[in-house]
């Protein structure tokens, strides 16, 4: 196996970091306060469009053009950060530090590592997806972008606070715009998917607010920063009991089974941008602050609750197969299908996480990000294609594949993404997991292998009914897809692509030519913390 | 101690009896003339409370103290008359002058509990309050004996610890009682003092709740004036705690259920409410119960975390309640749309209730996690699950209003039009709800002194 491995990830994981020559491009351009610019960026021009006057909606225009410059801008800072990253060591970048709140021992620490950075790329590039997903948004066009800016900002926040109460804070505050944006905007049922949502990821931020204190007083820490919460060992049931906590946030957020109750009602009624910030980005800070706290901090909890962890990732990855084919055969909602199949990833990377070696934490990493883009490729496709088509009923959507191709091609390739075909990102981050966890979690990963291949029957069901079958009964018309909507569903699927073709970033000569790869930078910095779970090799 | 310590209180006495005596004023100015000139006098009264009130000592024998716990509190109760004051709407009001005079006397009253040396002159602090608020309330039958029977249960619990410890010095009564008590009637009466001061704090919530039965003889201020008594109470708590925390270890149980049933009792109204002031009043409930539960884990960062919430709840309670005052908008869905009709006051009422649930990035939410991690602290585990629970679903009960609110079309139905003075206050609201968040810091840094004032461990 070992062998295997080594073949099948040559060129993505190097055995053991070192300085990589640094990238053209790298530090021709640094940013100050990169990390707040990150937060407060988007979350000052949400401030600034909910307070601009907006006489009988003349400005609409103006608003989508602030809220897509501000996240195209983000991504732009963000790129430019990326390619300045150092690859090699374990230290915090771009870290600001200030005490905030010294009476609680509360820091203003924010800061990346790899994994951060890796995520919060993901977030900028579903970021600009999102705004581009809702161009066709007409009502209350004000509040819509200041809201979708507003959760943008807190979900940056959370990646790159590096202190428990700032992680807190805006995992809590994310809540609320989440609810209000599912509420205020999309499908009939909205109202009630709105609510859900609220519920369940209001659950998930009680549970990590209790997680954390949990630590916190089990530690006997002054501080909530991460760098003094993390390196404190406290017993083994404190651990378990905040690992347990963070297990809840992780599940009502990313989502699994039997937490997922928001994400079939939310997925399936928001607007298309709404449901890619979702599923895309806020979704998977549940699975983040899982890793990062709880598996990358607590050491012995983390391999204690392993299996409980890999049961959940089981249930999760067999409910979604099983649902997927009981609802296309059903002939139900499309949407609906389309957030079954969604659980999916987040199967797999719970799997990564509680497979706890080396390569399932470079897994999981991989499958936040690429779990987080094929997800929201194959909801939002969906989303666009039943708006299209003005139905989501798979009984008259048949067939669509002659009448709108471009649409038909982007679920196709939403539909692979989510199984992990190779060339997507999400192929890595499904055979690093299944690599990394057959050893320590073989139940679980097979029960999670086993899910895939009936969520594969699922999307091979779901093609044929959708672009093949005919339409039994009336007939749906559909329209191709327009401009905005191809260049955010492209902007998903090109970072897919990207990833999944030069993991390690594309190079001449050896020299990283502004990518310094995705693989280098996912695994450099948290080499450290995940060498702790390495299974000792017995001696010959 | 300087002379201009006492210069708020003086103020703001002399203005409620000036207001008092004042003739009636011509109807067409009136409801700006009046909370205008008023409101100064209370501004000037914060600005000296600040720049002079860092001043520590005593005076008249030790019945007035002025410490940082005194600067706190009286910072934040004057903060909160004034915005309860411009706030409220005084153009059907038939006296502004002898209304505000009610308000501001209540005003006095928290302030020279805040200041109180010895348990006499906390008790008449508390009692000038509850007075007030009981005529602000019409001289509601229930609502005034439940105030004079919480001021005779605390002046009988005073005369125990007095009796116990022999003096009626605050500062000096802690030294006097026995160390780790856990039973016993000195543990009773401290538990009646804090079943009185906790009646009158969570008054307000209480009150604000059947605001839909006020005899038509209240106030439109009496929303305020309450908070303002509450706010009284709240201080006595704080104050009467750091007394008797030698027995701590026997009251500090009863403390935390009585906050986990206000927590979650608080919370499980606020969903069910069906108009906005029993809403408020709900949340209010449940932030009265982190404040208890504050005083329950009583050590100086928990008690720090309490009198942080305190000035959120001041502020938002008087400033929110006042906006609503006897507003048509009573019933739930008569406030769709309300965010188009008036933007100022919707976003000072959203605000409002999401401080009051707790939402984060807000006031309420950094008091209340001040107070969770004391929680945590302490050992009340089940306390921080039942306040997070709580919080959960204060936020649910917020979260429907604010949809309402901002997300659906106008309702039919009578619009309110604010005028110029009460949309500033009401952007005044805002700011000041925005500014516990943007502030945190600063404003946890002087709770904490606050606390180190009261000579908690």
């Amino acid at each position: 196996m070992n062998h295997i491995t080594r073949i099948l990830l040559e060129g993505i994981v190097p055995p053991t970091p070192s300085p990589t020559p640094p990238a053209f491009g790298t530090n021709l351009i640094s940013v100050a306060f990169f990390c707040s610019t990150m937060i407060w960026g988007p979350a000052l021009l949400a401030l600034l469009i909910a307070t601009l006057p907006n006489p009988r909606e003349r400005y609409n225009d103006t608003f989508r053009n602030i809220a897509l410059l501000t996240t195209i801008g983000m991504l732009i800072v963000n790129l430019l950060t990326y390619s300045n990253f150092q690859t090699f060591g374990a230290a915090l970048q771009y870290e600001e530090k200030v005490p905030w709140l010294p009476g609680l021992g509360v820091i203003y620490h924010l800061g990346l590592d790899g994994m951060g950075m890796g995520v919060l790329m993901l977030s900028s590039i579903v970021g600009v997806a999102a705004v581009l997903g809702s161009w066709n948004v007409r009502t209350r066009v004000r509040s819509y972008f200041s809201l979708l800016l507003l959760l943008q900002g807190c979900v940056n926040g959370v990646i790159v606070s590096h202190d428990a109460f700032v992680d807190a804070l805006f995992l809590s505050a994310a809540v609320l715009p989440a609810g209000l944006l599912v509420t205020g905007w999309g499908g009939p049922a909205r109202a009630r998917a709105g609510a859900r949502l609220v519920g369940y990821w209001g659950l998930g931020a009680a549970a990590f607010w209790a997680a954390i204190f949990v630590l916190w007083s089990g530690t006997g820490s002054a501080s909530f920063d991460l760098d003094v919460l993390l390196r404190a060992t406290p017993a083994l049931g404190v651990q378990v009991a905040a690992g347990a906590l963070l297990l809840v946030t992780a599940a009502t957020w990313l989502p699994l089974f039997p937490f997922h109750g928001w994400a079939r009602d939310a997925l399936s009624e928001a607007t298309p941008g709404v449901t890619v910030l979702l599923v895309g980005s806020a979704s998977r800070l549940g699975g983040y602050l899982l890793l990062r706290i709880f598996v990358l901090g607590e050491h012995n909890g983390a391999v204690r609750l392993g299996s409980a962890m890999a049961g959940l990732a089981v249930a999760t990855a067999l409910y979604a197969g099983v649902l997927a084919l009981a609802q296309l055969r059903a002939r139900g909602d499309l949407r609906r299908i389309a957030a079954t199949l969604a659980l999916l990833p987040g199967a797999v990377t719970l799997l990564a996480i509680a497979g706890e070696t080396p390569m399932a934490i470079l897994g999981a990493i991989f499958a936040l990000y690429a779990g987080g883009l094929a997800a929201a490729l194959l909801v939002s496709a969906a989303a666009t294609t039943a708006e299209r088509a003005e139905t989501r009923s798979l009984a008259v959507l048949g067939g669509i594949g002659l009448r709108a191709p471009i649409l038909a091609w982007i679920v196709i390739l939403g539909g692979l993404a989510v199984l992990g075909m190779p060339g997507f990102a999400s192929y890595l981050a499904w055979l690093t997991t299944l690599l990394g966890s057959i050893r320590t979690e073989p139940g679980g990963t097979f029960g999670v292998a086993v899910g895939m291949v009936l969520c594969g029957a699922a999307v091979a069901g779901l093609f044929w009914r959708v672009l093949f079958a005919p339409p039994t009964g009336e007939r749906a018309t559909v329209t191709e897809s327009t401009i905005p909507e191809r260049l955010y569903l492209s902007v998903l699927v090109t970072a897919l692509i990207w990833v999944g073709i030069v993991p390690s970033g594309p190079k001449v000569a050896g020299v990283p030519i502004f990518d310094p790869g995705y693989a280098n930078v996912a695994n450099s910095s948290t080499t450290t913390e995940a060498d702790q779970y390495a299974i000792p090799v017995p001696k010959r | 101690m300087r002379w201009t310590v006492g210069v708020p209180e003086a103020l703001v006495g002399v203005a409620a009896l000036v207001s008092w005596f004042m003739p009636a004023r011509p109807r067409a100015t009136r409801a700006v003339e009046v909370p205008a000139t008023f409101g100064l006098v209370l501004l000037v009264a914060w600005i000296i409370e600040l720049s002079y009130g860092s001043a520590v000592g005593t005076a008249f024998d030790g019945g007035f103290v002025q410490d940082r716990f005194a600067l706190y509190a009286k910072s934040f109760l004057i903060l909160a008359a004034l915005l309860g004051l411009v706030l409220t709407d005084w153009e059907i009001a038939e006296r502004p002058e002898r209304e505000t005079s009610l308000l501001l006397w209540a005003c006095f009253g928290g302030l020279v509990a805040a200041s109180a040396g010895d348990l006499m002159v906390l008790w008449a602090g508390c009692a000038l309050a509850v007075v007030a608020a009981g005529a602000a309330l019409g001289l509601h039958f229930r609502l005034v004996l439940t105030g004079a029977a919480a001021l005779l249960l605390a002046a009988l619990a005073f005369a125990f610890v007095y009796a116990f410890a022999g003096e009626s010095d605050l500062a000096g009564i802690p030294a006097k009682l026995p160390e780790g008590v856990t039973s016993g009637s000195l543990v009773v009466a401290a538990i009646a003092g804090f079943v009185a001061l906790g009646a009158l704090l969570a008054g307000a919530g209480l009150v604000l709740r059947g605001a839909a039965a006020w005899p038509a003889e209240s106030s439109l201020a009496a929303g305020p004036v309450t908070g303002l008594a509450a706010g009284a109470g709240a201080v006595a708590l704080l104050r009467f705690a750091a007394a008797v925390i030698g027995s701590a270890a026997g009251w500090s149980p009863f403390l935390a259920a009585v906050a986990a049933i206000l927590l979650l009792g608080g919370a499980a109204g606020a969903l069910g409410a069906r108009s906005i002031r029993g809403l408020v009043g709900w949340l209010t409930l449940a932030q009265t119960g982190w404040i208890v539960a504050g005083i329950a884990a009583h050590d100086r960062v928990a008690v720090a975390g309490a009198l942080f919430l305190l000035g959120v709840f001041l502020v938002t309670y008087c400033g929110v309640s006042a906006l609503l005052g006897e507003d048509v908008l009573d019933r739930l869905p008569a406030l769709a749309g309300h965010g188009t009709r008036a933007p100022a006051a919707a976003v000072a009422i959203g605000l409002a209730l999401l401080s009051l649930a707790g939402a984060p990035p807000l006031g309420g939410w950094f008091g209340e996690f001040a107070v969770a991690g004391a929680l945590a602290q302490s050992g009340y585990f089940w306390l921080l699950f039942a306040g997070l629970g709580a919080g959960l679903l204060s936020l649910a009960a917020a979260v429907r209003v604010l949809v309402m609110m901002f997300l659906s079309e106008p309702a039919e139905g009578t619009v309110t039009v604010l005028n110029s003075l009460r949309v500033s206050a009401a952007v005044g609201l805002v700011v000041v709800i925005v500014g516990f968040a943007l502030f945190a810091s600063p404003l946890h840094t002087l709770a904490l002194q606050g606390a180190e004032g009261l000579r908690l461990p």
